[in-house]
């Protein structure tokens, strides 16, 4: 993969700009209403300084504090009050919220506030369930394939490959200069020049160095003190709305690739709305004991998966890419064999003539549509023709199985895991109610 | 990060292989100093840490020094088996400086004598507030260092350096930059500790880790003591101090103006361009654009899979349609259009579609 | 394909692990305490295992289950028990996932009470269970708290904890046994960073976590192995198992490779007559250039194949024991794209790729060869990255082998490895896997050069 990624970046740089490797989009698309959020914070203390809000292109609300550093809440409260109507009022209708954000610092940030105000008894209730529901916009960010946050950064980083350095490319301006390059300009240049600015969610160092400068001041009841609280509001709403433009920017470049929407997310859809049902109601809080890790360890193992699954499936560049490194088999059915007994179980002799393959034995593989899955249960190498040929004892699709043709040629891939969700969460509840010692006992 | 006094090494050690970064950290020059040098104008982007962060960290310290130093005393003495109400403490700001004897000289004296009184068995304290140790970068050149604190582990009898920084961590996590800084950063200081220690016979109880104390969600109160293993740092300081002294050695700076020197170092590619220079050092836009033809500026990794020495526009132009001439242009066409066909890059072919 | 399971106890009466057998069993059955074994390659733990199995039913009439990571693990386990309770009327029951077909020994085993896949189906009362942990895992909720007394964990360190912590509720002791220094647990697709949280690391290996939350856990460690022979000790021991002392148990004599043709004056069949002579691990280098975009390194995987070839031309021996056949060599590759190119290699020199198959140390992890030919994990890299300096997989190659290694590679990894620059992202108070296995492919490296095991070809037509 690493030699095919310098190639496609190096093609890229030949092209002039950023290239597709993804040919369907691994994001559903945008609910009617998306919520967007900017944010400027505070570096060192990683609160927010300023933030800025909104619905698709419309601005909604912009607010600062000049103040940063005193935990005071009064700036978040608007946010607050539209982020948790926003997410009722979707949740209630049977609709996903989406929340685009610019980059995974972005994140950082709100779990920061999340842990900070959830409990907190110093603040309204208000800001405390706003804290709760950010606990669970975190957490739900997290789940592999979920659809409810959106972080503009990965998905285009995910989508495209530039022909700058990885590192380069975490800079989301400099990203953007190659997803959508401004006519007539070199996307490298304009890339670098974008790079020279922070793009993280702060302030340019003059400012910063200016709002720290004044803060003192502003503390001043007085005409001065006053004039240095909006000069610090001025340069922090304009830091703010430069993020904003930049996030709405890269939500409409990411939209501009023009990619079909995979049939695989509506699944996703659905694992995240169930989920954010769950999290989101009475008085949840992010895993932290053994059983809820483990539980979790197993829903996320399922997910990714399931998401590798699902863009094996329905994403052809993701499946060609795959079997560049093996883990897609392209393989022809050479002879289809009945149980020898009753209770057996079919067998599909294959071969395949792919250099790279993850084919082992006890290995449990489907096929990239899902219909039939198998175990290996012998693999040989064929002297002449250099292919290798494996045999799968067949343990679902049996329907399906006996409908294939010999020399029918079907694209494999490591089966989905442990998928029973109900049964982890079972074994999980049951570990919790007895908490036997070795899992939460303590060293005597 | 400043490329003068100790946290030059730690810079040094982030890319030992860099002869100009090596030449600025010798020389104590900045590299915001130099950028005008080789670029003829000034620096225009982020310089060293933000006034914000710095004067969290600030208060952060105080917080733990205040009341000779009770917070970090009771902190650290849960992990090293003390007992914070009998902790000896000893804060080496205090000390004053004698007739013909710089401040310096007089922590470097107090901190040497306390490892003296360690060597005879005799009574030391627990805790000692930044002590200063010296590390030597090259025959009679020294930089002299101050851990925020070293804590006396009575298991090796002796101290563990120790760091306090205010970034916030949690179950675990911390920002990854920040933490491997902090990591390089005690590293230097265990290299000097050790090399104190060697003046009394006590290199041998010198152990490559650092306690580590950090900022948390909760204001001003400090995370438990991290005691973290700096095997690999150590390891990477000892290299950069290494090829430092090799560049001390050639007398670098002597001969010419610092000036003529850069523009001769960025000139002749004495540099070596990485994609982490981009958060280390302000020269990192002038070595790239010197490298531009260089598979380097595609990222570490794309350098290493098509070869560092590649020429970049000659394989541009083989994209473009440009017939191979040797049999490794041949390879690399029938690799990149295997490529492009494999991800369907639109109906034409690769190359005419390119031009 | 063969795979021959791991290493067994010599032949005679008394095993060089008898005092640490006796320890355990006072822990297990007297005190009746959770217990730690931690093994070196080839120290006969399943074997172990399997006394203590027997101990535990005809001594102290115990119910207890015996848990593998790997459904094949589970089927040599049962074998080896099948054998060792021949003689008696003890239960063995076998409870294995729907959808699994039985090895047709198994299936017809007369030793085997109950084969089921519904835990419901056991027998009560004295008997051992064998099972995979994730059976056991699945099947956990219908079982009762303390459904044994005892539970066994065979290749525990490639056991995940949140996969074993539901079963603690199965028994009041535990015996957890395992080889420390071999590949942890596979991760796959999860993020395990967000997984560091300080209640439980519960990707870990079981006993890595265990013993990062109750360190004081009695840890026994099995003194010797029975597979390698000392020379090869002499290498892995310090690098790959710093904190397990272990000695060899085999002798030199039993140990030696023999040829039936003699050399033809290459340099392959000079380092071939060095294993002969007596060195266990040996390497055959090519220049370090490469060629241009050759990912899979053509050349090496020729070189590997040409190895194996000719100790099949030269009709290798064991001495004392039989001529060995290309089922007896094994290749160990970390890179599945060069693997396929070894393999295809073997196949134009005629070399049958259903005896000698290339794969990974995953899939090698478990087994042993008589004879190994492994392609060094750092051959042509010019950057290292965690993955390739994995200590786990150096080890599974350089253990794998009863007589000899050798492994092919590029020249030049001494110099990457001066040169490499440790990177070291770990997150808090966690283990710097990357320079574990910095430091310890230094040292193998270091000593196989100092002790004059690289022979240097100047190209592919040198050897």
């Amino acid at each position: 993969m690493e030699l095919a990624n310098a190639l496609l970046r190096l093609y890229a740089r030949s092209v002039g700009r950023a290239l597709p490797v993804r040919s369907t989009y691994s994001l559903g698309p945008d609910p009617p209403k998306p919520l967007l959020l900017a944010l400027i914070r505070l570096v060192g203390e990683e609160t927010i300084q300023a933030l800025a809000w909104g619905f698709g292109d419309t601005l909604l609300g912009l607010s600062v504090n000049w103040n940063a550093l005193n935990r005071q809440t009064g700036h978040l409260e608007g946010f607050a009050r539209d982020l948790q109507l926003y997410f009722g009022a979707s949740l209630a209708s049977g609709r996903l919220p989406r929340i685009w954000i610019s980059q995974p610092l972005t994140l950082e940030c709100l779990e920061l506030l999340a842990v900070r105000y959830s409990r907190n008894k110093y603040t309204n209730e208000r800001i405390r369930s706003f804290a709760r529901l950010l606990a669970v916009l975190v957490h739900e960010a997290a789940c592999p394939g979920q659809q409810t946050v959106a972080v503009a950064s990965d998905l285009l980083s995910r989508h495209l490959v530039t022909g700058q350095s990885p590192s380069e490319e975490s800079h989301l301006g400099a990203l953007l200069a190659w997803a959508s390059p401004p006519p007539g300009q070199d996307p490298e240049t304009v890339a670098l020049e974008r790079a020279r600015r922070p793009a993280t969610a702060m302030l340019s160092r003059l400012d910063d160095d200016r709002v720290e400068a004044l803060r003192t001041v502003a503390r001043l009841n007085n005409p001065e003190g006053l004039a240095a609280r909006a000069e610090i509001a001025r340069l922090l709403e304009s830091a703010v709305r430069e993020e904003w433009a930049l996030l709405a920017g890269a939500r409409d470049a990411f939209w501009d690739l023009d990619l079909e929407v995979s049939p695989g997310v509506d699944n996703l859809a659905a694992i995240s709305f169930d989920r954010l049902m769950f999290t989101s109601r009475g008085r949840w809080s992010p895993p932290s004991s053994v059983h809820a890790l483990a539980k979790l360890y197993g829903e996320h193992e399922y997910l990714s998966t399931l998401v590798e699954a699902l863009d094996f499936r329905y994403d052809q560049r993701v499946r060609e890419l795959a079997r560049t490194t093996g883990q897609v088999i392209r393989a022809r059915v050479l002879a289809l064999e009945p149980p020898a007994e009753r209770g057996g179980n079919w067998r599909l002799l294959l071969q395949t003539l792919q250099e790279r393959t993850h084919v082992r034995l006890g290995a449990s593989l489907q096929t990239v549509d899902w219909s039939v899955q198998g175990r290996v249960v012998t693999f040989e190498g064929d002297m002449r023709s250099e292919a290798i040929m494996f045999q799968l004892s067949i343990t679902g699709g049996i329907r399906k199985v006996r409908t294939i043709q010999v020399g029918t040629v079907l694209d494999w891939t490591d089966a989905v895991v442990f998928n029973n969700l109900m049964l982890n969460s079972m074994i999980y509840k049951e570990l919790g109610t007895l908490r036997p010692w070795l899992a939460y006992g303590k060293d005597p | 990060m400043s490329f003068r006094g100790a946290r030059g090494l730690v810079v040094a050690s982030f890319n030992p292989a860099c002869d100009t970064l090596l030449t600025m950290v010798a020389l104590r020059v900045e590299d915001v100093e130099v950028y005008p040098l080789v670029t003829g104008r000034a620096y225009d982007g982020e310089v060293g840490e933000r006034r914000g962060a710095l004067k969290k960290g600030n208060k952060f310290e105080s917080w733990l020094y205040a009341n000779g130093a009770r917070l970090l005393a009771t902190v650290v003495a849960v992990e090293f088996g003390l007992r914070a109400d009998n902790m000896q403490v000893e804060d080496l700001r205090k000390v004053r400086a004698r007739r013909r004897q710089t401040l310096q000289e007089a922590r470097l004296a107090r901190t040497r004598e306390i490892l003296q009184r360690l060597a005879n068995n005799l009574p030391v304290p627990d805790l000692l507030i930044q002590p200063a140790f010296a590390v030597s970068i090259a025959p009679g050149e020294y930089r002299v260092v101050y851990p925020d604190y070293a804590v006396l582990s009575r298991w090796e009898q002796m101290y563990v350096v120790g760091e306090i920084k205010a970034f916030i961590t949690r179950d675990n996590k911390a920002p990854a930059l920040s933490l491997k800084r902090t990591r390089r950063q005690a590293a230097v200081e265990v290299i000097a500790l050790r090399e104190e220690a060697a003046r009394f016979g006590l290199e041998g109880r010198v152990d490559d880790r650092a306690a580590c104390v950090f900022g948390t969600v909760k204001g001003l109160n400090p995370s438990a003591v991290y005691q973290e293993r700096l095997d690999a740092e150590v390891s990477e300081v000892r290299t950069a101090l290494r090829r430092l002294e090799r560049t001390s050695a050639l007398g670098l700076g002597t001969s010419q103006s610092v000036e003529e020197l850069f523009q001769n170092l960025v000139g002749t590619r004495a540099f070596n361009f990485e994609e982490q220079c981009f958060s280390i050092c302000a020269l990192h836009t002038v070595c790239r654009a010197r490298i531009a033809s260089q598979p380097t500026v595609l990222g570490d990794e794309a350098a290493d899979a098509l070869g560092a020495e590649v020429d970049l526009p000659r394989l541009a132009e083989l994209i473009r349609g440009a017939t191979p001439l040797t049999p490794a242009e041949s390879s690399f066409v029938s690799v990149v259009s295997d490529l492009i066909g494999l991800l369907g890059y639109g109906p034409e072919t690769w190359a005419e579609r390119v031009a | 394909m063969a795979f021959t399971s791991g290493g067994q106890p010599s032949d005679g009466n008394t095993s060089p692990w008898e005092g640490l057998f006796e320890q355990v069993r006072t822990l297990l059955f007297s005190d009746r305490r959770t217990v730690l074994i931690d093994s070196p390659p080839g120290a006969g733990k399943t074997q172990l295992a399997v006394r203590l199995i027997c101990d535990a039913l005809s001594k102290h009439g115990l119910r207890l289950a015996v848990v593998t990571p790997r459904a094949s693990q589970m089927y040599d386990l049962t074998r080896r028990l099948a054998t060792a309770l021949g003689g008696t009327n003890q239960p063995i029951q076998l409870i294995y996932a729907k959808g699994r077909e039985l090895p047709s020994d198994l299936r017809d085993s007369e030793r085997i009470a109950v084969r089921t896949t519904k835990v419901e189906e056991l027998l009560p009362g004295s008997s051992v269970v064998v099972s995979t942990a994730a059976k056991l895992l699945t099947s956990v909720t219908r079982l009762a708290a303390n459904e044994f007394d005892l539970i066994i964990c065979d290749e525990a360190y490639q056991l995940m904890f949140k996969d074993c912590a539901p079963l603690f509720k199965l028994a009041p002791t535990f015996c957890i046994i395992g080889d420390p220094g071999q590949l942890p647990p596979t991760v796959r697709g999860v993020n395990t960073a967000l997984f560091q949280a300080n209640s439980a690391r519960v990707y870990w290996s079981l006993p890595r976590e265990l013993l990062r939350r109750f360190p004081s856990l009695p840890v026994l460690q099995m003194p010797v192995s029975m597979r390698l022979v000392a020379d090869t000790v002499s290498l892995i021991q310090p690098a790959l198992y710093p904190m397990l002392p272990f000695t060899s148990g085999t002798r030199l004599e039993d140990r030696r490779i023999g040829f039936s043709a003699s050399s033809d004056g290459s340099k392959i069949d000079e380092v071939l007559d060095l294993l002969a002579a007596g060195a266990s691990v040996v390497g055959l280098l090519l220049p370090a250039s490469r060629r241009y975009l050759d990912e899979a390194d053509q050349e090496i995987a020729e070189l590997g194949a040409s190895v194996v070839s000719r100790l099949v031309q030269r009709g290798v021996r064991w001495e004392g024991v039989r001529t060995l056949t290309p089922g007896d060599i094994g290749y160990v590759d970390a890179h599945i794209v060069s693997g396929a190119a070894t393999r295809r290699a073997l196949q134009r020199l005629d070399v049958s790729g259903t005896d000698v198959w290339p794969d990974t140390p995953e899939v090698y992890q478990g087994s042993q060869r008589p004879i190994v030919v492994m392609k060094h994990p750092l051959s042509g890299l010019t950057r290292l990255s965690e993955f390739d300096l994995s200590p786990g997989r150096m080890c599974v190659m350089l253990s794998r082998h009863q007589l000899g290694c050798i492994l092919v590679s590029r020249d030049g990894v001494g110099d990457t490895l001066a040169r490499h620059r440790q990177q070291s992202a770990r997150l808090l108070a966690t283990a710097d896997e990357e320079w574990m296995g910095w430091r310890a492919h230094s040292l193998i490296w270091n000593e196989l050069e100092a002790r004059g095991r690289l022979w240097r070809l100047s190209g592919l037509s040198d050897g």
